[in-house]
């Protein structure tokens, strides 16, 4: 069954994890939410995008998260040198098993930017929740 | 070590469909290293199996466990608690360990969520291949250290077959080399070409599953 024929939501949460190069020296912090328009972002800092194991991922959806976003550094700015590209590969992975559940993988993305503001981590997480707004809510939240 | 791989989804949860309480138990060991079965993979495989059964309006409680060994008596043991609460178990240990918690667990009902089907070395991140077949009559010291049981197509003791591709390759697989063609290559590096000339009679596989079930016992270990 598609997630289309689920019920929409009206203030869709969308949980940001990002690694602490992600976002701007004067902006950083373990963890914040905030509501905008549109969206609520729950934002949690990683030492690096590479310690995104995949429950992790799962279990935040699992909580009735609308999406979840990972944010990365570019390719050959990591420095950990294949941290983005192992999380790009989860990413891949999580997306290929929701699909075999019936889930629409498009719930969990992924973008690469460095010294993000928090006001463009929140734009990120609009662009999630815009992409999957059609999907409608969570099936874990009905 | 032994490798396994998830059942399908759709089978899995089928089979989990009947029950209420569902405790899915993982094994730290073989499984674990092909990342079928370990700590890891029980807690990828619990919120996946939730949410599919969610999704079909089914809302079962799926609790989670990782035996360090589910093939020891004394590791499972360890369960007996969190089995005893449940109405159903799933283990994603090999076969062995699946067995082990049915027999100790018996009346429960305790399905298997891999599929259990090599002995595997991990040759690379993410690549595994199959090394050994447990035949029971181990010819590795005339082939040179490669298996051709395991790892020929036709498990030919006298190979190689002539579909060995140019480059080297098997004729079944393009990505898999020909063991034979490595056998070959390594007796002349060795010198010993002409120990590949000596024909190799019928195997005897009665020391392997084609023998019955296997028991061994060793008296000096007993108790």
């Amino acid at each position: 069954m598609s997630d289309a024929a689920q019920q929409v939501e009206q203030d869709p949460e969308v949980v940001v994890l990002y690694c602490q190069h992600g976002i701007c020296e004067q902006a950083k912090a373990s963890a914040w939410s905030q509501n905008a328009e549109g969206v609520s972002v729950r934002a949690v800092m990683m030492p690096c995008s590479s310690k995104i194991e995949v429950p992790y991922i799962l279990k935040i959806l699992e909580s009735g998260a609308y999406a979840v976003e990972i944010v990365a550094c570019p390719e050959k700015s990591c420095k950990l040198l294949t941290g983005s590209l192992r999380a790009e590969k989860r990413v891949e992975y999580v997306r290929d098993l929701l699909k075999r559940i019936g889930y629409c993988p498009e719930r969990v993305g992924i973008s690469r930017r460095l010294a993000q503001k928090p006001d463009e981590l929140i734009g990120i997480a609009r662009s999630r929740a815009d992409a999957v707004r059609p999907l409608g809510a969570n099936p874990m939240r009905i | 070590m032994i490798f396994a791989e998830w059942k399908p989804f759709d089978e899995l949860i089928e089979k989990l469909k009947p029950y209420k309480q569902v405790l899915l138990v993982g094994c730290a060991t073989c499984v674990a290293e092909c990342a079928a079965g370990g700590e890891k993979e029980v807690e990828t495989l619990a919120p996946l199996l939730r949410m599919a059964l969610k999704k079909q309006g089914r809302d079962i409680e799926i609790v989670t466990a990782t035996l360090e060994k589910q093939c020891e008596w004394e590791f499972v043991e360890a369960l007996a608690e969190k089995a005893a609460a449940v109405d159903a178990v799933m283990s994603i240990a090999c076969g062995i360990g699946v067995q082990a918690l049915a027999e100790r667990f018996d009346p429960k009902p305790v399905y298997p969520g891999v599929n259990t089907s090599a002995l595997t070395i991990r040759e690379e991140a993410g690549l595994w291949s199959a090394r050994c077949a447990a035949c029971g009559d181990c010819v590795l010291g005339e082939t040179f250290g490669y298996c051709p049981i395991a790892r020929c197509a036709k498990s030919l003791l006298n190979g190689p077959c002539g579909g060995t591709r140019k480059n080297g390759k098997c004729e079944v697989n393009e990505d898999v080399d020909c063991i034979w063609n490595l056998i070959v290559e390594r007796a002349y590096e060795r010198g010993q070409i002409e120990s590949l000339a000596v024909v190799r009679g019928t195997k005897d596989w009665s020391n392997s599953r084609h023998g019955g079930p296997k028991r061994v016992i060793r008296e000096d270990l007993r108790q």
